[in-house]
């Protein structure tokens, strides 16, 4: 591992053409902010390097493009990916309808212990707001992920959002390592629970 | 068009060419004198050769009539070139010979088929325009030659026939070797599209029968060859018949014969030369030939052409009496080659200035294999009847312009007939507003005050541009190289749209109705590219609207292909040159259908990721460590280079070298991105080696160009300060400055050699990669999709499996609980079988009792009754006689009352009396107790 950092983490935004991820991303890596962002060809990249309970972490984030045609270049940069942050547009319907069919594609294309948050973009955008916060939280609460509310206009909340996908990762890491260990130990003492309570009733009756 | 085609067959036969020449005309001469002067005796093989060689003779000298020096020159070329190249004597030889005695072997059908041959072989010649009333005259001679042939060679045959003999094992092989190449369905494409070629210049079905004819006629050749070997009859006597013969050759046929073999020749000829013969040395050689003047070199290379080689051959053979050391010299070094290869190899090497790795490349046997690879692999895309000629042919698979000039035309032959008018129309409207344009043009002379910019307006080749204006198929096809050279120079901006239009054929009244029409048509991209175009500055403010117009209606006439990110910039150059929205958008159309463009946009991007796979295999093998560098640093190329392929650079470029990089697309077609897209890579190498990933993918996609910036704003500085990406600024801040746009065009056309070929082996590789990956994918998918379905079945057996568990804990309770039950009924049971016991043994006491004899049994049962009644009667009686007695007891206790009061008295009356005895009585009394005791 590299002495730079003492993490690597390799994000991945995804989500529906024209919700916002370079520009999240922009403000995220450089803090700017531009109106006109030509639309993202392909896969780009920004590299950025934030502090997390005293450990350095660096994150490698990829931002994709999000026309549906580009997948056949963009779903080959799942499988790396230690967080995927899924954005939608808090004032387009169709976006956060979109949200549904990028998690398949999650499932799909990425490894299964992935993290995955929501983020709804652009909510400086109060007038135009179409997707209630509520029903955002609901769905990402029945999808088992974070969400949050961002604005890379304003910058709202996209330090947090990619902090918390970090933080996210890195105690999944801790507690995988943990499992991990204790697993070991576990393993040579316990067999199988399941088949030992069979054994158990069966036994019982015999 | 048939001025076209002439050219092309001109620069066809300039590979076989040297540009020597007039000297050899004595040489000529000299073997005139040596056939007068021949004797009897000569052997069979000096006999053919000579009679063939007159014949080519004379089929010389109406050209040297006309245009004495071109003809000649070649002819004595071709005869020099043979010298060196002894190894093809035998071959080409014999199929003079052959081609002349056809008519008599072959049996009545092919015999009329070579008629028809004929026929469609003059007709060609006639078909070219500056040959004029010649060319008639000749088409018909032809057809009478072969008549008069067919009869007046009859008593001949045995002459020619022992000389095909001497010849013949040679041929066969060859005709072996065609035939295991057709097999291979390799080299039959490009005989096929030699056929299709000529039959551009006469589009009569002839043409296709002269290919079926000339196959017959091969196979005919092949097995009578054979046959003919038994004959073994010397032809010494008749030497002298020859040459009358030949007279009458010279005098009627003269060219048809020579037309007549020039046809199967130049088959076999074009065969070879997609393999053997490089482009290169094709043009510049045909720049060579330019020289002449230009009607009459047409002529002469037009009946001179194909048969170079046979000439060659004869000439060689025939070498015996005048110069038999250099025959022998020639035999001696390479006797045992195949003559093929043997020849291919000498014109290589002596008559093309070939860059040499190129030539290298070809010789090599893996160049051929993948030749033959990637033709099969493109086989079934290449229909058979072609448009373009063999040079072309053989051309485009190694020069991108020609390949992308074939595929124009290509795609404008399977055009129907309105389109094709439509396009015509359409060009010469580009040509007029070129002339127009041109006439407006000042005269150099005549403006004195000429600034900056008109100054460079008169360095620019305005004939070249006519030229390609006035037809574009001839410079695409016989000058590619001049071509190149001036569109890597840039295309004149103020005609820029006009030549894009040209290259493309994209312009016609029908692309521009259908604009019209779909113009009004609703489309489901609006909102996303209005999105785009938005964010997008890629045109000024006023031409928004007609981009997004022109994007939109190509999404609309595109269905399949629709709206993708990045249209827009290629849309917006073109716009910027194209002077109203239908002539871009049928720009557009012809780009992205024409060129192929539009497999890089469609759904799953096909052509993009096959794209990627040739940048890929191109770097690789252009520099192996820049290549491992970036896949150590795990850098693909998707992650970079898909955004320059999709906008043709334009998405980070500036757009100046945009421009420029459509001039060459154009003209080139976008396989042509690849070279800008390797030269920036191997341009940038030494920086590119020293970065590390996250610096390496920024530089990869915003600085590269910056290698072309230039400190000074002088354009045309010659000295170039390089610079490496590190110390320039970065791209938003540099727009002001400018970059030296010509020596990037420049580097990559000249720095990166890429072939179509190597390209379609690639192409060939990728759709191998890409399917075994499509299987791999879509096993993976159905593993995946059996997985789920496993593992939701095995969700549901979890279910089940716990629900059967509660179940099984539920009947192992009630298990043991009927156990015990049964232990309890099993208690039960015994004691109910002790009980059962008892009482069976009571039972049996019974039934023992039973069987025991009953008293009452005795007693008959009807007396029952009466004996009841007896009983009852008697019953009576008792009790009356009970009653009776208790009377009697009644009055016996009366009269023992009665009795008791007596005795009472009597008791009285003896205690009285007793009293008196009682002295007396006591000893008495004693003594009664005594007793009574």
């Amino acid at each position: 591992m590299n002495s730079e950092y003492d993490y690597l983490f390799k994000l991945l935004l995804i989500g529906n053409s024209g919700v916002g991820k370079s520009c999240l991303l922009l403000r995220f890596s450089d803090d700017t902010y531009t109106n006109d962002y030509i639309s993202t060809i392909g896969v780009d990249f920004k590299i950025k390097t934030v502090e997390l309970d005293g450990k350095t972490v660096k994150l490698q984030i990829w931002d994709t493009a999000g026309q549906e045609r580009f997948r056949t270049i963009t779903s080959s940069y799942y499988r790396g990916s230690h967080g995927i942050i899924i954005v939608y547009d808090v004032t387009d319907q169709e976006s956060f309808n979109g949200v549904k069919m990028w998690l398949q594609e999650i499932d799909r294309y990425a490894t299964s212990t992935v993290l995955k948050l929501l983020v709804g973009n652009k909510c400086d955008l109060k007038d135009k707001r179409v997707v209630e916060y509520d029903v955002a939280k609901e769905f990402a609460d029945a999808n088992k992920m974070p969400f949050l509310e961002t604005s890379a206009l304003d910058s709202t909340n996209v330090e947090d959002a990619f902090l918390t996908m970090a933080r996210q990762i890195k105690e999944s890491m801790s507690q995988q390592n943990l499992n991990e260990t204790t697993q070991k130990k576990e393993d040579k003492g316990n067999v199988n629970l399941k088949g030992q309570s069979l054994t158990n009733t069966g036994g019982g009756c015999c | 068009m048939s001025s076209d085609n002439l050219t092309e067959i001109n620069t066809s036969l300039a590979a076989s060419e040297t540009d020597e020449g007039e000297d050899d005309l004595y040489k000529l001469a000299s073997k005139e004198e040596e056939i007068k002067t021949m004797t009897p005796n000569q052997n069979e093989d000096e006999t053919t050769n000579r009679i063939s060689h007159v014949i080519n003779m004379v089929s010389a000298e109406p050209q040297n009539g006309t245009a004495c020096d071109a003809s000649t020159s070649h002819f004595g070329e071709n005869e020099k070139s043979q010298f060196e190249n002894t190894s093809s004597i035998g071959k080409s030889q014999q199929e003079i010979a052959m081609t002349s005695t056809e008519p008599i072997h072959s049996e009545g059908k092919s015999n009329d088929q070579k008629l028809d041959l004929n026929n469609g072989d003059n007709k060609a010649f006639s078909n070219f325009p500056k040959e004029g009333s010649t060319g008639h005259s000749l088409g018909t001679e032809g057809t009478l030659t072969v008549e008069q042939k067919a009869g007046e060679q009859t008593q001949e045959t045995e002459e020619f026939e022992s000389g095909i003999d001497l010849n013949e094992p040679l041929d066969i092989e060859q005709e072996m070797e065609n035939n295991i190449r057709d097999s291979n369905g390799s080299n039959n494409k490009i005989k096929r599209d030699t056929i299709g070629d000529t039959e551009e210049i006469h589009p009569d079905e002839e043409i296709d029968k002269k290919n079926d004819v000339n196959s017959t006629l091969d196979n005919n050749r092949l097995t009578e060859n054979i046959s003919k070997n038994e004959f073994s009859e010397s032809s010494d006597k008749e030497t002298g018949t020859i040459i009358t013969i030949n007279e009458n050759f010279i005098s009627i046929d003269g060219e048809s014969s020579l037309t007549n073999t020039s046809q199967s020749d130049s088959q076999s000829h074009i065969i070879d030369e997609p393999v053997t013969e490089p482009a290169l040395p094709k043009t510049s050689e045909d720049k060579g030939a330019r020289k002449v003047p230009p009607v009459p070199a047409q002529i002469s290379n037009g009946t001179n052409d194909i048969p170079s080689e046979k000439k060659l051959s004869i000439i060689s053979t025939s070498t015996s009496p005048p110069l038999p050391p250099r025959h022998t010299v020639e035999r001696s070094t390479s006797p045992k080659l195949p003559p093929r290869g043997r020849q291919r190899e000498e014109t290589s090497k002596t008559k093309n200035a070939v860059p040499p790795s190129l030539e290298e490349e070809m010789k090599s046997e893996k160049f051929r294999k993948n030749l033959e690879e990637t033709k099969k692999s493109s086989h079934h895309h290449v229909p058979l009847i072609d448009s373009k000629t063999a040079q072309l042919n053989s051309t485009a698979e190694i020069n991108l312009i020609a390949s992308r000039y074939r595929k124009t035309s290509h795609h404008l032959n399977r055009e129907g007939e309105e389109t094709r008018e439509s396009l015509q129309e359409g060009q010469s409207f580009l040509k007029s507003t070129y002339t127009s344009f041109l006439e407006n043009l000042p005269e150099y002379n005549e403006v004195e005050d000429v600034n900056e910019e008109e100054r460079e307006m008169f360095k620019i080749d305005w004939s070249f541009w006519t030229q390609v204006v006035n037809d574009f198929a001839t410079v695409a096809s016989n000058e590619p190289e001049k071509l190149e050279a001036h569109v890597t120079d840039g295309i004149p901006p103020q005609i820029r749209g006009i030549i894009w239009q040209l290259m493309a054929n994209s312009k016609s009244r029908e692309m521009e109705d259908i604009y019209e029409t779909l113009l009004d048509t609703e489309c489901l991209h609006e909102a996303t590219i209005r999105r785009d175009l938005r964010r997008t500055k890629f045109v000024a403010e006023d031409k928004m609207e007609s981009l997004f117009k022109i994007i939109k209606v190509y999404s609309v006439y595109d269905p399949d292909v629709g709206y993708t990110q990045g249209m827009g910039f290629i849309a917006a150059p073109l716009l910027i040159n194209c002077d109203n929205e239908a002539e871009t958008f049928g720009l557009m159309v012809g780009l992205m259908k024409n060129y192929g463009l539009r497999e890089l946009f469609l759904p799953g991007m096909p052509g993009l990721m096959l794209m990627l796979y040739q940048f890929d295999r191109l770097l690789e093998e252009h520099s192996p460590t820049l290549y491992n560098r970036l896949i150590r640093e795990g850098i693909s190329s998707t992650m970079y280079a898909t955004q320059w392929f999709l906008t043709f650079f334009a998405y980070k470029f500036p757009l100046e070298f945009v421009l420029r990089i459509f001039d060459i697309v154009f003209v080139e077609g976008i396989e042509v991105l690849l070279k800008f897209a390797v030269n920036l890579m191997l341009k940038n190498e030494e920086t590119l080696v020293k970065l590390r990933f996250d610096e390496l993918l920024e530089f990869l996609k915003d600085e590269l160009f910056n290698y072309y910036l230039m400190k000074s704003h002088d354009n045309t500085s010659v000295v170039q300060t390089e610079l490496s990406g590190k110390d320039t600024s970065k791209n938003d801040e540099d727009r002001s400055l400018s970059y030296n746009v010509d020596l990037f065009v420049h580097d990559a056309m000249t720095g990166v050699y890429i072939t179509p070929l190597t390209l379609r082996r690639y192409k060939g590789e990728y759709i191998e990669i890409h399917e075994k990956e499509q299987k791999k994918e879509d096993h993976y998918e159905s593993l995946r999709i059996q997985n789920h379905q496993l593992q939701r079945e095995a969700q549901k057996l979890e279910h089940d499996y716990s629900v059967l568990n509660n179940e099984n804990i539920s009947a192992a309770n009630e298990l043991i609980q009927n156990r015990l039950n049964m232990e309890m009924l099993l208690d039960e049971k015994n004691d109910l079988i002790n009980t059962m016991t008892y009482i069976n043994n009571q039972i049996e006491e019974e039934i023992r009792k039973q069987d025991l004899p009953n008293p009452d049994a005795s007693l008959p049962k009807a007396d029952l009754r009466e004996d009841l009644e007896r009983t009852i009667s008697r019953n009576n009686e008792v009790m009356r006689e009970n009653g009776q007695l208790e009377e009697r007891i009644t009055e016996l206790q009366a009269e023992i009352d009665e009795l008791i009061g007596i005795n009472k008295e009597q008791v009285s009356t003896a205690s009285l009396l007793e009293q008196d005895s009682k002295g007396k009585g006591r000893k008495g009394w004693s003594s009664f107790k005594k007793v009574f005791k």
